[in-house]
């Protein structure tokens, strides 16, 4: 095992040495623990240019300044009176030419009935190290792997980058953001050592909503529950998670854009990080129809601009527009928005159908309850955006294109015109009360489920489930709110 | 590296090997409260180590002598938490205690937060996090990531 140091100067070193103990309001200090065997991981030799601010002259010196690097930006949000311990190493994971586990990281040990802690509740070690002031785990004999009683667990894949692991893509070690092609390690890690502080609802299964019970044993009904639970409120049921039986929480953990965060905090936060939500404003002479109506976007064509102009609406009769569109389909969409409903082939099937018709643009109507899909799919020939509204909106948008015409007059049919928008009432990725959404998509996407905030969110934050390339290292609002949960936490 | 999950359902026979016996001390004395089987002697078996949920119990028959598969009632009696741990998956936690009457757990890599990245059609990568190392697997053998986790295709 092999200690990588703090960034953090002599004087202050010097400082803390001389205060001693630590305080519970001191900034916190990170210690990294390297597993790796000589000439592997963080000792492998290889000569390397610095790069991005890196100066390291071997991979192992890069792999190393980065840990420290990303260690010591968490150290200046953080404050404990019990020193963070990391282990870290690098190892041969999951790959292919086209794939890699690029690595993972969590708490390594959990703590309930400790003192300063929230009664009959599991907590990761570093927070509850942290507010019982001291380590818990200081007593306890090692397991025998050498760090059995660290903090927080990390691994990343020595192997990144070589033929048969995402070939010719390895991570890029500088801490300047500029990643280019390659796999920016600072937020990977960064994320992830989030997760291991304390951003993960931990000790539910989400598959189940079952706790981990007392003795750490299990899953099962009457487990303690984890200090999130709390502060995670279900729209639906007007429950938090705490009050919930088992199979609440599974529902609610399928429950899109219905889980808010209240912790005060974060949803202070939220106000000045998250923008408006981007809506298509809809303006027209049916009664009822008019108003704002939630979008998602598509992986696939030109990308949406708002606000931004969008069109008259126009609706497809035809084989939900899997076929090139008939005469009557093409005159009634050319040069309008097509409102098409999802199901039977693909997006890009029919939004290439819709383009080579003449639409401006093509709405995607869900078939099934719940939030507007994101549209997945790919064809470098598409040309026009396209967009997509809930089963509900797209009921209503095409009754109201349907009956439009009568509302007007003979020299002007009524119509049904769409403009893409922000609803300055409600934050992008927090519900009606401003309050910060988790990831709660239906189905259950693996564990991505609960433990990130929403995707809708906007701007990006960086405990979303996707890791954006337009992230930034800065863990606090305005930018970002990955500081305030878990201060919510009592970090 | 990675600790797995595995069953621990195996047959049980009186002549089996990896038979231990275990103290009655270790179990709760309330457990026999309610024991409807008196003719059941203070001998209790289980295979060991095994996990809680999927422990197979043997008793010793106080007519007999022999040792015998425990009765569902036997069973409830001897291991009141059965029920309920049975209900989740079994994990290869560590137990933790502190002097100030904590209690915890030193964890799994099934704890771990996974970050798993793709190569995408478009040449683009696709960075995601997962909960747990089953669904980063799955991504991985997946043709893409974001057919089959972040977006639907049709």
């Amino acid at each position: 095992m092999s200690k990588i140091k703090s960034a953090i100067t002599p004087v202050a070193a010097a400082l803390t040495l001389a205060c001693g103990s630590l305080t519970a309001n001191a900034a916190a200090l990170i210690d990294i623990t390297s597993r790796d065997a000589p000439g592997v991981g963080f000792n492998d030799p290889t000569p390397v240019a610095p790069v991005g601010g890196n100066p390291g002259t071997t991979l192992g010196a890069q792999r190393l300044f980065v840990y420290r690097y990303v260690a010591d930006l968490w150290q200046a949000q953080l404050t404990s009176g019990v020193k963070i311990t990391v282990s870290a190493g690098w190892e041969a994971l999951s790959c292919t030419s086209t794939s890699a586990t690029l690595g993972s990281a969590g708490a390594w040990n959990m703590w309930h009935d400790f003192p300063a802690g929230v009664p009959g509740t599991w907590y990761p070690q570093a927070l509850a190290n942290k507010l019982a002031g001291v380590n818990l785990s200081a007593d306890v004999p090692d397991d025998g792997s050498g760090y059995g009683t660290v903090d927080i667990k990390t691994q990343f894949n020595v192997n990144l980058g070589n033929p048969g692991c995402l070939d010719g893509t390895p991570f890029y070690l500088g801490v300047d953001g500029n990643a280019g092609s390659k796999v920016n390690f600072v937020e990977t890690l960064l994320h992830e050592l989030g997760h291991g502080l304390g951003f993960s609802v931990l000790t539910v299964q989400t598959s189940t909503g079952l706790r981990v019970l007392a003795d750490g044993s299990a899953y099962g009904e009457g487990g303690l529950p984890s200090i999130w639970e709390g502060l995670m409120f279900d729209n639906s049921t007007n429950k938090t998670w705490l009050n919930m039986t088992s199979l609440e929480r599974k529902a609610s953990a399928i429950n899109p854009l219905k889980l808010a965060w209240t912790g005060s905090n974060a949803v202070t936060g939220a106000n000045t990080t998250l923008g408006s939500t981007p809506v298509i404003k809809v303006t027209t002479p049916v009664p009822g129809a008019s108003g704002l109506y939630d979008y998602n976007t598509a992986s696939f064509g030109l990308p949406v601009s708002n606000p931004g102009a969008f069109g008259t609406l126009a609706n497809v009769a035809q084989n939900l527009g899997c076929n090139p569109f008939d005469a009557a389909d093409t005159a009634a969409v050319a040069g309008k928005v097509a409102v098409i409903d999802r199901g039977s082939c693909t997006f890009v099937i029919k939004v290439k159908n819709a383009q080579n018709a003449g639409a401006f643009a093509v709405i995607i109507a869900n078939n099934a309850a719940g939030a507007p899909p994101t549209l997945g799919g790919s064809d470098a020939t598409i040309t026009i955006s396209t967009v997509s509204v809930s089963q509900a909106s797209g009921v209503t948008l095409k009754s109201a294109v349907a009956n439009a015409a009568k509302y007007g007059t003979r020299g002007k049919p009524g119509s049904v015109l769409g403009s893409l928008a922000k609803d300055t009432t409600r934050r992008a990725g927090a519900d009606s009360s401003g309050r910060p959404l988790l990831y709660t998509p239906n189905p259950l996407i693996g564990g991505s489920s609960v433990s990130h905030w929403d995707v809708s969110a906007s701007p990006n934050l960086l405990m979303e489930p996707i890791i954006n390339s337009d992230l930034t290292t800065i863990l606090v609002p305005p930018k970002d709110l990955t500081f305030p949960l878990l201060q919510d936490l009592g970090w | 590296m990675f600790e797995t999950f595995k069953s621990c359902a195996r047959s049980v026979s009186a002549a089996g090997t990896g038979l231990a016996l275990v103290s009655l001390a270790a179990l709760p004395t309330q457990a026999f409260a309610h024991d409807d089987h008196p003719a059941t002697t203070v001998s209790v078996v289980e295979q060991a180590p095994v996990d809680a949920s999927n422990r197979q119990m043997v008793v010793r028959d106080a007519a007999t002598g022999q040792l015998r598969a425990a009765t569902a009632a036997e069973a409830q009696a001897l291991m009141p938490m059965a029920g309920t741990q049975r209900s989740g998956a079994q994990l290869k936690t560590v137990p933790r205690s502190h002097a100030s009457g904590a209690i915890g757990a030193r964890l799994t890599d099934e704890f771990m937060s996974y970050s798993v990245v793709v190569r995408q059609l478009d040449g683009s990568l696709a960075t995601l996090c997962f909960e747990s190392r089953e669904e980063a697997d799955a991504a991985l053998k997946a043709a893409s990531v974001v057919k089959t986790t972040t977006a639907r295709t049709e």
